[in-house]
Order: C-alpha cells, then sequence, then structure tokens
C-alpha cells in the first residue's frame, strides 16, 4: 500500500507552493506514526485556510503543531496525518505596554514573548509544564498552567480572545483585547483547551502582567507527605499572598538538590513584589513552617530556578519515555490522591516523581516503569480512586506504546454528547485532532 | 417605551397556568396584572415586555419541568434573578414564561478548606461574602448592585464590578455548575475542580444572557480576604490629568484592586446628597484601592500620591482607617443611587476601551453630550478601560430619548473603533443589539448562532436577546408561536 504521504503531498505542493511543504521521512516519533508524514508551514493565514480545505477534501487529519512540545499530549491521532506547523505565524501582532495586552501569532514561542515583555519589566504570565519552548497556539489549545497560577490562573483566565480558522477555510474571531468584555457569547473559551480540535488558533490576545521587582521561595522540609500538606495548609491560612504553593518530593535525586538526611517531602512556597513584600511574606511563611514542625526550613532569593523545574521534569520524563499523571481536584484531594497513587505504585516495580501546584489541588505524577502495560494498569485503577474524589486524571505526557493502552483523558466533566455536537458544527469532517481528544468525541 | 423588534407569543394564559400549578404548585403561578406588570424590565428600563405569567419554581427539578413543558407547547421562557441587569437580559420581550429564581436562594454548602461554595441561582452575591468573612474570605466579583443582585444573574451576566483589574470577573470565579439545557435536561458542567477534561462548556455559558439555558447549583471559588487595604481619593482638575495618573500608575508596575473615576456631575450629585466637600472646581475623582499584605503598601501609597501629584492632583487623601476607608468608597458606591436626583430617567453604557484610550474615548463622550443636549455624567472603572457613561434624560419624551440613544451609539462606535468593545460586563441583553455587528462579522455571529440552535434548537431560550434581528431562533420561535 502506498504511504499517505505520496498521496497527500502532491495535493498540498499544489496548493501551498512547493516551499511550504515538507516530508518527515521517518514519521512522527510522538504519534507513533512511522510512515513518512506530510508536513506543510504554511506563511499565512490564507495558507492556513486553503491547507484546511485540501486536507478536508482529501480526507487528510490535520495535526496542528507549533514546537512539538506537546505531541506526547493526547490520544493517537486515526487517519492520514497531516501535521501543520504554524512555525511561520511567529510575530507579535500588537505588544501595548501600557494597556498590559499583548496579541501574538500562534507559532510565537513563550521564551520569545517573555523577551519581548520582559524588555518593559512585564511577563505573561504562565509557566506551562512542556516550558519555554511552547507555542502560544499549544498553550491555547492545551489550556497550560503551571506554579503561577495561583497567582495568576491558567491559560484560560489570561487570554482575552483569539482568531481562530474552521475547518472549512473560514476565519473567526473571538473575543477581544481588552480585559473586560461580555458582548456576544464568550466563545474563547470554547477553543482554549480544545486541543485544536474544533479550530486552529492564529492569533491569541492575552493579558499581561508586570514583573516583580523582586521573587523569593521558602523551602520547608517534613518528615512525611502529611506533614508537607500540612505545612502547606499553614500557609493558606497565613496573612500572605503567595504567587505558589507547591510540594514537591526534594530529595529525589532527578532533581538534583541536596538535601541533608534524605528527606523527600517539601513546601515551596513562592513571593514575589517589592523588596519589603517578600521579605515580610518570607518572614512571615518561614515561621509559620518552623512552627508547624518543618524539619528544615530555608529562603532562596529568585524563584526561577524552582518555578522552572516543573517544566524541566515534565520534560526529562517526556525524554526518558516516563508517563506524566496529572489529578486535578482541589486542595483535600491532594493527600488521598498521592497516597492512591503511592499505593498503585508500591505494589508493582514502579518508580514515582512528585510534583503539586498544592492550592489549586492538582498533583503531578511522573510514574517510571519498562512495562507500558503496568502503567496502563495504575492508570485504570488511579481513575476509580479518582473518580471518587470527583477529581480529574490526564495523562499528560506518555509513550506511544502507553497511550495505544489508555485513554489519556478519562471521562469529560461536560456532557459528552454535546461536545460531540459542537465538534460537528465546527469541523464536521472530524478533520481536526480526529481522535487525539476525549474518547468518542469524533468517533 | 422604547419599540422592541420581537411579536409578542400567542399563548392563553389559562392554559398556562393550569399546566404549570401541577409543577410548582398553584401559589407559586403568578398571572393577574399586577404581578406580571412587576416583571415588566429589568434595570434597562427603556425596554418593556409582560411575561404571560411568572413562576417561581424551588428546586431544579422543577426548572427542568417548567422548560420541558415550555418545549411542548413552543412557550419562550426567561430566566430571572433580581432584575438589576442593565441591558434587558431578563425581560420577556416575546412574552411567555418568566422563571423567578428568587426562591432557590439556599447556600448549600461552603468549604473553606477547599475555597469552594455551592450556591444556588437565587443567593444574593453579597450573602456568600456575608457567610465566608468570619473565615477570611469573600467572594471577589463585586458588581455595584451586589447587595441584590444574584449569582445566578451574575452567571448569565459574566459580571464585573470594581476588583475585577485584580481579581477577574464571574467567569474566574466559577468551578462549575448543574445547568438546565434550554431543552429541559438537566446536566453537569465542570465540578470543585478547576482542571476539566474535555470542552469548556462551563466558560461557554458563563455570559450567555439567559440565552443557553438556566443554572440551578453553582460552585463558586472563595477568595482569601487581604490582609491589609491602603484606600486613597484623588481630585483633579481634569479627566484627563486622572486618566493620565491612572495610566502612569499601571505604568509603575502597580496593579491597584481598584481604580475608579467619577466626573463633575457625579460629584455634584453626591455632594447634593452626601456632601463630602470636594473642591468647587473639581472635574474628577479617582479612587484608588491597594490589597494585601501590609508590609511595602506604605511605600507603594507614597507612589501613588506622588504620581497623583505629578499629575496636578488638587488633593489626595489616604484613608487612615477603615471608617475612613469606608467613607471614601462611599461616594462611589453610592453615585447611581445619588444621580436619582439629577433626571427621571438614566441609560448606563458600558463600552471598553484599552486603558491608553481613555482619553480618547472621554472626549467623545463629552462631544456627544454636547452634540446631542444629552447631559453625560461618567463613572468608570479606569483600571480595566472599562466607562459607564450615564445619560441622563425623561424617557416620557420621545425625543430626547431618541437623541439619548444617538449618542449612546457614538460613543460604543468609538469603542469599537478604539480597538475595544460594546459591553464590558452589563451585556448586550436588548440594549446593544444594533452595535454587535460594528464588532463581529458574518462568520464570527454565525457561529455564535450555531451555538445557540445546537444548545435551544427550538429557540425559546430568552429569545430576542444577544444577536440584531432578533436571532433567526428568535424568528421562527415567534413565527411558531
Amino acid at each position: 500500500m502506498a504511504d499517505a504521504s505520496d498521496r497527500l503531498e502532491p495535493l498540498f505542493v499544489a496548493a501551498l507552493g512547493g516551499d511550504a511543504v515538507t516530508v518527515d521521512s521517518d514519521g512522527v516519533d510522538g504519534l507513533g506514526i512511522e510512515r513518512p508524514t506530510v508536513r506543510v508551514t504554511p506563511d499565512s493565514v490564507e495558507q492556513i485556510a486553503d491547507a484546511l480545505r485540501v486536507a478536508v477534501e482529501h480526507d487528510a487529519v490535520v495535526v496542528p503543531t507549533g514546537s512539538g512540545s506537546a505531541l506526547a499530549l493526547g490520544n493517537l491521532p486515526r487517519g492520514d496525518v497531516l501535521l501543520l506547523s504554524t512555525a511561520k505565524l511567529n510575530e507579535t501582532v500588537d505588544y501595548e505596554p501600557r494597556d498590559l495586552t499583548a496579541i501574538v501569532q500562534a507559532g510565537r514561542t513563550l521564551a520569545a514573548v517573555q523577551e519581548e515583555t520582559g524588555a518593559e519589566g512585564q511577563m505573561l504570565a504562565l509557566d506551562p509544564p512542556n516550558g519555554a519552548s511552547a507555542t502560544v497556539g499549544g498553550l491555547v489549545a492545551t489550556n497550560a498552567s503551571g506554579p503561577l497560577r495561583q497567582a495568576y490562573g491558567s491559560t484560560r483566565d489570561v487570554c482575552l480572545g483569539a482568531t481562530v480558522v474552521l475547518s472549512d477555510g473560514s476565519v473567526v474571531k473571538c473575543g477581544g483585547r481588552v480585559v473586560k468584555n461580555v458582548a456576544g457569547y464568550d466563545t474563547t473559551r470554547l477553543y482554549v483547551g480544545s486541543m485544536g480540535t474544533l479550530g486552529i488558533v492564529v492569533d491569541a490576545a492575552f493579558r499581561i502582567h508586570p514583573v516583580p521587582e523582586t521573587t523569593a521561595v521558602v523551602v520547608g522540609v517534613g518528615d512525611d507527605w502529611a506533614e508537607a500538606a500540612g505545612l502547606a495548609r499553614r500557609v493558606v491560612g497565613a496573612p500572605v499572598e503567595p504567587r505558589f504553593v507547591e510540594l514537591l518530593d526534594i530529595g529525589d535525586a532527578r532533581w538534583g538538590i541536596e538535601v541533608a538526611g534524605g528527606l523527600s517531602p517539601a513546601v515551596l512556597v513562592g513571593f514575589g513584589g517589592s523588596e519589603a513584600q517578600v521579605t515580610h511574606q518570607t518572614n512571615v511563611t518561614r515561621e509559620a513552617l518552623t512552627s508547624g514542625g518543618a524539619v528544615d526550613v530555608w529562603v532562596d532569593r529568585d524563584d526561577a530556578d524552582w518555578r522552572a523545574r516543573f517544566a524541566d521534569a515534565v520534560h526529562s520524563a517526556t525524554e526518558r519515555g516516563d508517563a506524566v499523571v496529572k489529578v486535578g481536584g482541589v486542595m483535600a484531594d491532594v493527600l488521598p490522591a498521592m497516597q492512591a497513587i503511592s499505593d498503585l505504585v508500591g505494589a508493582r516495580d514502579m518508580d514515582v516523581q512528585w510534583l503539586s501546584h498544592y492550592t489549586s489541588g492538582v498533583v503531578y505524577a511522573i510514574l517510571s516503569s519498562p512495562s507500558a502495560a503496568s502503567i496502563a494498569d495504575v492508570l485504570g485503577r488511579l481513575r476509580r480512586e479518582t473518580t471518587k474524589l470527583r477529581a480529574t486524571a490526564v495523562v499528560v505526557s506518555a509513550p506511544v506504546e502507553v497511550r495505544r493502552l489508555v485513554d489519556v483523558w478519562g471521562a469529560p466533566t461536560a456532557p459528552l454528547e454535546l461536545m460531540r455536537q459542537l465538534k460537528r458544527k465546527l469541523d464536521p469532517t472530524a478533520t481536526l485532532n480526529r481522535g487525539r481528544f476525549v474518547r468518542g468525541l469524533d468517533a | 417605551m422604547h419599540e422592541v423588534d420581537v411579536a409578542r407569543a400567542d399563548l392563553s394564559i389559562a392554559q398556562l397556568v393550569a399546566d404549570l400549578a401541577p409543577i410548582v404548585g398553584a401559589d407559586s403561578v403568578l398571572a393577574d396584572d399586577a404581578s406580571v406588570m412587576t416583571y415588566e424590565c429589568d434595570g434597562a428600563t427603556l425596554y418593556k415586555a409582560t411575561p404571560h405569567v411568572v413562576v417561581l419554581p424551588d428546586t431544579a427539578a422543577q426548572v427542568s419541568e417548567i422548560v420541558k413543558y415550555a418545549n411542548r407547547v413552543g412557550a419562550p421562557f426567561v430566566a430571572r434573578g433580581a432584575g438589576t441587569g442593565l441591558s434587558g437580559g431578563a425581560t420577556a420581550l416575546a412574552g411567555g414564561i418568566l422563571i423567578g429564581l428568587n426562591r432557590m436562594n439556599r447556600i448549600l454548602s461552603v468549604d473553606i478548606e477547599n475555597e469552594r461554595a455551592v450556591v444556588e441561582p437565587g443567593v444574593v452575591n453579597l450573602w456568600i461574602t456575608g457567610r465566608a468573612t468570619p473565615d477570611g474570605y469573600h467572594y471577589a466579583p463585586d458588581p455595584a448592585s451586589q447587595k441584590a443582585c444574584t449569582i445566578g444573574g451574575n452567571v448569565a451576566e459574566n459580571s464585573g464590578g470594581p476588583h475585577t483589574l485584580k481579581y477577574g470577573v464571574t467567569t474566574n470565579h466559577i468551578c462549575g455548575m448543574e445547568w438546565v439545557m434550554p431543552t429541559g435536561e438537566i446536566v453537569e458542567l465542570g465540578g470543585a475542580s478547576d482542571d476539566g477534561v474535555g470542552y469548556d462548556i462551563r466558560g461557554l455559558v458563563i455570559g450567555s444572557e439567559g440565552t443557553l439555558g438556566i443554572a440551578t447549583k453553582i460552585v463558586v471559588k472563595l477568595t482569601p480576604n487581604p490582609p491589609a487595604y491602603k484606600t486613597m481619593l484623588a481630585v483633579f482638575a481634569s479627566l484627563e490629568d486622572a486618566s493620565t495618573a491612572v495610566s502612569e500608575i499601571i505604568g509603575a508596575g502597580m496593579i491597584p484592586s481598584s481604580l475608579e473615576v467619577m466626573d463633575r456631575l457625579i460629584i455634584d450629585a453626591v455632594e447634593a446628597a452626601f456632601s463630602f466637600g470636594f473642591p468647587e472646581d473639581a472635574q474628577a475623582v479617582l479612587l484608588i484601592e491597594l490589597d494585601g499584605v501590609d508590609a511595602g503598601m506604605e511605600e507603594q501609597a507614597a507612589d501613588i500620591v506622588d504620581i497623583c501629584n505629578a499629575n496636578s492632583a488638587q488633593d489626595v487623601q489616604v484613608a487612615a482607617s477603615e471608617e475612613e476607608r469606608t467613607l471614601l468608597w462611599k461616594s462611589r458606591k453610592q453615585a447611581f443611587g445619588a444621580l436619582g436626583r439629577l433626571a427621571k430617567s438614566y441609560l448606563t453604557q458600558d463600552g471598553v476601551v484599552p486603558r491608553t484610550r481613555l482619553p480618547e474615548v472621554l472626549r467623545t463622550v463629552a462631544e456627544a453630550s454636547a452634540r446631542h443636549d444629552v447631559r453625560i455624567a461618567n463613572v468608570f472603572h479606569a483600571g480595566d478601560g472599562n466607562i459607564h457613561p450615564i445619560l441622563l434624560f425623561d424617557e416620557s419624551d420621545p425625543a430626547q430619548t431618541e437623541r439619548v440613544l444617538q449618542a449612546s451609539g457614538e460613543i460604543l462606535t468609538k469603542c469599537v473603533e478604539l480597538g475595544g468593545t460594546i459591553t464590558g460586563e452589563h451585556g448586550v441583553g436588548i440594549e446593544k443589539l444594533a452595535f454587535m455587528d460594528l464588532l463581529f462579522s458574518p462568520a464570527d455571529l454565525r457561529i455564535m448562532r450555531d451555538v445557540r440552535s445546537l444548545f435551544d434548537p427550538n429557540g425559546l431560550c430568552n429569545p430576542g436577546k444577544i444577536f440584531p434581528g432578533g436571532g433567526p431562533a428568535a424568528q421562527e420561535a415567534v413565527a411558531d408561536g
């Protein structure tokens, strides 16, 4: 049987010109595709629209990609895949520092956005699991968030609007570029976190924040996780306003941190603001952690390294072929979720590395095992526990072998039938990321 | 009364009463003239239409039954909370069944440990804060009407308030809902966690102005009270100076929780009512509030005072106590009420511009006021670029009303030209239907209409709102009725 690339390549060369079309001859690792795969790299919104029209007509399944840093997220796509890269749409459309807003094209990396806004003492307050190589389109598609969500929210909270190309090639705008806007339906929310299954975001408007004058992290080490969580709890009740409250198995060798006594469970409390604000809050927090029974407490100025560990851990897990599971609940779910995962992992030849956005009720567990089957088994059992907690459990990164065995998303938190109808309305041919999002969406 | 272009549904009141009574009980169905007149409009008093009947359900199951019944007989229906909306969202344009949610006003649970509360739609916004205060928490979105407006209405309108600059609007504070679809089915959207799986339908329906269904249970986030506040009030000789000061405060990297501006007309009104003693030549008052930890706040406040002085502030007061803070806020919070003294009717606009364009849009407001001979008072959320020009008039005078609508139109058109929007927190409702085309292309609107017909195939859920021309769904519904 001829490769799909033989069929698709000439069609897209004819539509977009040879410069915009290449073939990844070894396939696409993150998607489990071993056959040559056509990649189009349009240089304009019009070319994206053209590419989509051709894809619909010839039943190619479009997988949008930016830097490729989130290809290990999602179920495996079905059909003849066409990679659609937003890499050439990488400009800032409009950035007005005094308005604290920016409109940025989908292919621009977060690193580039941070550099540009950083020059004005500002930032896009997102620190996603795939790090600064993430693109704006990817942030929106995955509703990305990291430690800073405690202070600034997730992508859904800072994304003000977007321009989207639908699979029929029409270009639509949603939201706007101002921080308050209730004109018409808030369709921006529909695209944020939709895994690119409803349309291709070509630019997005964001709320921008000032970079704090200075930052610091208070680290408190506990004897066990219950104690670390108890310490985090004390901070929540203290008269301070942290940027993040994280739990971390600080003694895990993979973090590369020297910890006396080999103790692991730690709470990280981040602050930002003026020197006086940060100093006062770190003092209050140090005292709260010490009187709360922490075995060791210290303060590090500058939170950048600590925040970077989150993305670094997910990134190296993906490189190693580990599975990364994100449990989303509320604060009281953090310990039970960790306990449930520990119990499941302990019974198997498996290793786990922890990170939790505690105040957001989110736990990331990085599971190492040579056996895809045992990871799949753990996930299946974990879902039974998280369902009891009314929490979600999503595999945010895993090797292809694991994703062949499990549904990475689990049950949706909105009616599937309604989601199916929305999908059919906006992408009737299921051209966009077919099979990659919630199971049953486009079956 | 202003003309509204939606035909009244042809329904038998007696039949509706007879059919609805078994669902909610006879004493929860109101159809006498005096009762339905009470519900003829919300805060957008230019637009009036009486429902055929008013029903007051007590449970989600009853809401669901009412909606299913409405679909069986082709009756339009509109949900309503306190009726404080300012765009006509709760007005039963085509008549039909008005579903009053005031009896579903229970706070079902308060979970301080997880910073959540579960409430029914008829719960008044401020009640949640009242319940959470002893534990040091509050519900952050605080529209000016928060003593009366309900959470269900806040969800419908995606309401804001003076603290949104720092804390965000309703959609940033709602995790999940129990939701009655426009066809009557009860569904769950999201939950206690903010990390849902699948499309963010919760986000889609928040701010849908009662056209995509009815919230019957709402999971809200609770926000820890800031340890300290610092409230300042600066008086300027021009609106432009006040606006520039706002831009410079934000340009200096500070995000106050509030930046509220009032102009001379408002000052006059509050002076007449409360005698605050503002200077006679003051043209603008800027209310600034910082919140957060106590440490460092004095320095920030001093920086703000410096910025105000550098922009020719005539006077800057800093509240030294909670009593003084309350007093400074009083002028802002009483502004709308005080305007009642100045005119029989007022229409509050709600445009938004990028913050740096505030001086331009304020010039347009002043020009529109002069050109159409309409007095316009200005009170606005300067930090968000959200203006509230309040057009003062007498609605019994048709010529004056027409001039008010003209002036309104010019202001909103300018907001869109400057890269802003026609409504920041009040909603499109009936009032801004004509301006949707300015903001959205036919393709943009088609998506929204598609969403609407998918949720509400029979076009019965609050017809005539949001979409210019009444929307195909609304027109069909009325034709069928």
